[in-house]
């Protein structure tokens, strides 16, 4: 009996000696992030990860361009800033929330999600080992001039902030984890000392055409003085205004209540510094040298510089990589919900995706902002007949409307005799679209 | 490819390789589908029972190993094509004394591949103790009317390692796609140097391991005149280690998954009883009854939710099934009644005869924040039967109720909502609707539109109603041919029935079968008739 026992036990202990493999079933290899440290190839998906989170200003459900009155959606839509605009606002559901992240045409994390891999990426891109010291450096510099700029578009929008210069380990506690905002002037000096880090390391201009749309020192000495000039504002400068008292619960004053003009000086040098930069490296004001639109072949005859701003105004937006582009946004939105195809004169041939749906138009106030062709506005120029702005008139072709409505058609009065930008910027009945070829 | 593929160029053209496929050097989520599913099972297993006198040993030593591979499913992602292995080992021991006394010992200390190595194994004891007191001699007086009285209670842990989906059961591990295409950037001049990221979901956790429920059960039995049998259960389960998420971990750790672990527990409690009773008369009457009930309770006790703002929003304390939802005033009467009422944020707008909704943390907003807890939960906390089957003679009836008390439910608006999608209108809505020439703010139905309303849809009180009923489950009627004439038509038994289920129901809500649920369009309980003979050749 007792032999038998003994064999049971043995046995049993060796059942269970080999138990711990049996239970190991997952092989070596599989998904793991240090995967993605292991060699350059693969580190330039960390890369575009910190880079994924850049907002999609482009993306007409997630821009915060549709905050402002400028535009307006002439059907019900629910874009986002729109929405925001209707009073749709909450605490519960917040709107194009960078802090929570939120879905527009696609969705957009939080941007303490990108600090967050940021922050993986500063850690581990020593690790790779086919890629030199410059390299790692190099691009060290742009993920931490990407985590500065991050905490910058939330300091834009939520004032105070929590800095979130390392990661938590996941076994962090509760109260680890629940952390106060920093001041603003600690969220400027962070924004500030972080850019200055990467600054020296960066390339002075990204001249390689596979990687237009990466950092470089031109982009980041210009982004650093927006960061000061919004540090010297009267919004974050000792605004008393609005948020004297404004306090965290533990008592500490989070704005910053007494004016400092000093703020101004380094905001002033930042500025001289990023334009002297960007000029020594080639940045300098657009002019369209391209071919005029046909119907504006006369039309340069009549009035050449007028012809030409038009030109210089319009296509210093549209056209890629121009000589006054500091940072371009490299990273398209080709859906159907692309801002611009919202704002496009409607294709009724098109198939309804990726078909222009003008869904976007300015509000009039734009069409009324614009100045006159003598460069006043409009209500206080004595050659415009401001209260007869919305009699129809005919375009003729002896007169300065050659260039804005097609000769021989109708529209009213508000439409002629405006400025360059009026033209260049507004499409309206009976006007020319002068499309990018 | 660890080196990309080179190209020259000559005078006139690229000379390049081509590479048509890339591999990786890490294992890959499969891409074929292969249909296996294999279950292998091993076990070892040693007895031991045996009788001195008044006491009975038993004994009892259980070694499994067992491994399950199903491939249906797992095409999609590797974990799921990796085989599912449990091991472990059980042990029982029991003593009985002289039938009356019971004494039972059991343990399992069980291994399963999904938690990490320090967390892999789980030992969950148990115990029960028996005692059957009419075998005691002082009861010999009693056993005519006592047949049987017995006592028993249970105490033990039991484990679950099936926390989570299997998929996601590796959670020692990180679940990382590093070739994740929308996490991906581009660069260059045509926006073509495109690189896919990567994406995290789910962190490596190496602390989670077994949930464990500890279970109590305390019960009795007792046959009375050798006709009515009844039994009683008080049952208590208290489940720890929940796998659940971790809420309350704020935006800013930037975490791209929550994080989850062992952190839930609930508590659930109630009891359980039951008669059956069976006696024939001498002329030849029999009667058979059954009745059941059972009332059960749970709530959550820890769950890892957020910091809410209002106490009332907290899931601790309110059982599992709970509903959480707004608290309905009235319809609104007109525009000016809506402009001096609180803003309610659902959907693009609402009108006069739409839902009002009162405003309970009085910040001006209707909102998620205005959510309390409304009605009793979901599953019913009571469930009851009973029934009686009689016999006299070639005649036989039975009846069987079934019913259910303390739940409440939510009528769906959007699934009865008439016109939306071209839908008729249920005649109570036909019937009490809000509209312009009989605007009644207690009406059935609010505002009438083609499209859904936000404003109206939300889960409120307005839309709340008790579930509880009462059902005639079944009925039968039969009649047996007596043995006289079964002789005449070569038969052994002919029976003919009538018999019918879900004949009617009681309830307090009267709109349509409360079993339904939220949905008055939606397959409706059946009502079933049978007209059958049974012959017997």
């Amino acid at each position: 009996m007792k032999k038998h026992i003994n064999v049971l036990v043995v046995l049993l202990l060796i059942l269970f000696a080999t138990g711990c493999e049996y239970l190991d079933i997952v092989p070596e290899k599989t998904q793991e992030l240090s995967l993605v440290f292991e060699r350059k190839e693969q580190a330039y998906k960390a890369l575009a990860t910190c880079y994924s989170y850049l907002p999609k200003s482009d993306d007409l459900y997630g821009s915060h361009a549709t905050l402002t009155d400028e535009l307006t959606s002439p059907i019900r839509q629910s874009v986002n800033g729109l929405e925001i605009m209707r009073g749709k606002q909450s605490v519960g559901n917040p709107l194009l929330s960078l802090w929570q992240g939120y879905n527009g045409g696609s969705w957009q994390p939080s941007l303490y999600n990108a600090i967050n891999d940021c922050n993986i990426f500063l850690e581990n891109i020593v690790n790779v080992p086919d890629m030199t010291e410059r390299e790692k450096r190099e691009w060290g510099a742009e993920v931490r001039f990407l985590k500065a700029y991050y905490h910058f578009l939330l300091v834009m929008r939520y004032g105070p902030i929590p800095i979130m210069d390392k990661n938590f380990p996941i076994s962090a506690s509760p109260d680890e984890v629940r952390v106060f905002r920093n001041s603003v002037d600690e969220c400027f000096d962070f924004i500030e000392t972080e850019i200055d880090l990467a600054i020296p390391d960066l390339p002075a201009r990204v001249t390689n055409t596979n990687f237009l749309g990466r950092v470089d020192r031109t982009i980041a000495a210009a982004m650093k003085s927006r960061v000061l000039l919004y540090a010297a504002s009267p919004l974050f400068n000792g605004n008393a205004q609005f948020y004297a008292g404004y306090t965290d619960k533990n008592g500490k004053a989070l704005f910053n209540t007494s004016y400092d003009s000093e703020k101004w000086g380094t905001a002033l040098e930042a500025a001289e510094y990023a334009i002297q930069l960007a000029e020594s490296n080639g940045v300098q004001m657009y002019f369209f040298d391209g071919e005029y639109r046909d119907y504006d072949n006369a039309n340069v005859i009549y009035d050449q510089a007028f012809t030409e701003s038009i030109y210089n105004y319009k296509f210093m937006f549209v056209d890629r990589w121009n000589s006054e582009l500091i940072w371009g946004l490299s990273r398209v939105t080709s859906d159907w919900y692309q801002i611009q195809a919202s704002t496009l004169i409607k294709n009724t041939a098109a198939s309804s995706n990726e078909a222009a749906w003008q869904w976007l138009s300015p509000t009039y106030r734009m069409a009324e902002l614009y100045y006159t062709k003598n460069g006043l506005p409009i209500d206080q120029d004595l050659t415009f007949d401001y209260d007869n702005k919305f009699e129809l008139r005919r375009g003729a072709s002896a007169d300065l409307s050659v260039f804005v409505v097609q000769i021989g058609q109708e529209t009213v009065q508000l439409h002629f005799d405006r400025e360059p930008r009026f033209y260049a910027t507004l499409a309206f009945d009976r006007g020319y679209n002068r499309p990018m070829v | 490819m660890y080196y990309q593929p080179a190209t020259a160029e000559s005078p006139d053209e690229k000379i390049g390789i081509i590479q048509l496929n890339e591999g990786t050097d890490y294992l890959n989520d499969p891409s074929t589908w292969t249909n296996a599913n294999s279950r292998v099972y091993f076990e070892l297993a040693t007895v031991y029972d045996r009788e001195f006198g008044k006491h009975s040993v038993g004994g009892l030593f259980v070694y499994t190993r067992e491994e399950r591979l199903n491939t249906i499913q797992g095409a999609s992602n590797v974990y799921t094509s990796l085989p599912a292995r449990n091991m472990g080992l059980a042990g029982r021991t029991t003593y009985g004394f002289d039938k009356k006394y019971f004494l039972e010992l059991n343990f399992g200390y069980n291994g399963s591949e999904r938690f990490a190595k320090e967390h892999r194994f789980g030992f969950f004891p148990s115990a029960g103790i028996g005692y059957t007191i009419s075998e005691e001699k002082f009861w010999t007086g009693l056993k005519p009317t006592i047949n049987l009285l017995k006592f028993r209670a249970t105490y033990g842990l039991v484990g679950n390692d099936a926390i989570s989906a299997e998929s996601d059961r590796f959670f020692y591990m990180s679940d990382v796609n590093i070739n994740d295409g929308g996490r991906g950037y581009a660069w260059g001049q045509d926006f073509s140097t495109l690189y896919n990221g990567y994406s995290i979901s789910r962190y490596a956790n190496e602390s989670v391991t077994w949930e464990i429920a500890e279970k109590l059960n305390i019960g009795m039995e007792m046959v009375l005149f050798d006709k009515l049998t009844l039994q009683g259960d008080y049952f208590r389960e208290n489940r720890s280690n929940i796998y659940m998420p971790y809420e309350y971990i704020p935006a800013t750790s930037g975490l791209s998954s929550q994080i989850k672990s062992n952190i839930g527990e609930a508590m659930s409690h109630g009891f359980d009883a039951s008669a059956d009773y069976n006696h024939s008369f001498f002329n030849g009457l029999y009667l058979i009854g059954r009745a059941n009930f059972t009332y059960a309770t749970n709530e959550v006790i820890a769950n890892g939710e957020p910091q809410y703002p209002y106490d009332y929003m907290s899931r601790v304390g309110y059982p599992i099934n709970q509903m959480w939802g707004l608290v309905a005033d009235r319809l609104f009467i007109d525009a000016a009644d809506i402009q001096n009422s609180p803003v309610q944020t659902y959907g693009n707008n609402y009108l006069p005869g739409d839902i009002k909704y009162v405003d309970i943390n009085d910040d001006g907003r209707i909102d998620e924040n205005d959510q309390v807890p409304i009605g009793f939960p979901t599953v019913p906390e009571i469930i009851y039967g009973f029934g009686l089957t009689a016999g006299h003679k070639g005649f036989d009836a039975s009846f069987f109720f079934q019913g259910s008390a303390r739940s409440s439910f939510m009528i769906a608006p959007d699934k009865i909502a008439p016109f939306v999608n071209e839908r008729n209108a249920l005649d109570i809505i036909a019937d009490n609707h809000w509209s312009e020439f009989n605007p009644d703010p207690y009406a059935f139905w609010p505002r009438l539109s083609t499209t859904p309303i936000a404003n109206n849809e939300q889960r409120s009180t307005w839309w709340l109603r008790d579930g509880s009923f009462l059902r005639l489950k079944s009925f039968e009627v039969g009649y047996s041919l007596p043995q006289s004439v079964l002789q005449k038509i070569n038969a052994d038994n002919l029976r003919l029935y009538v018999s019918g289920n879900n004949l009617l129901y009681f309830s307090k809500f009267k709109l349509w079968d409360p079993e339904m649920g939220d949905n008055g369009l939606g397959y409706p309980t059946q009502r079933i008739f049978n007209i059958g003979m049974n012959v017997t050749f």
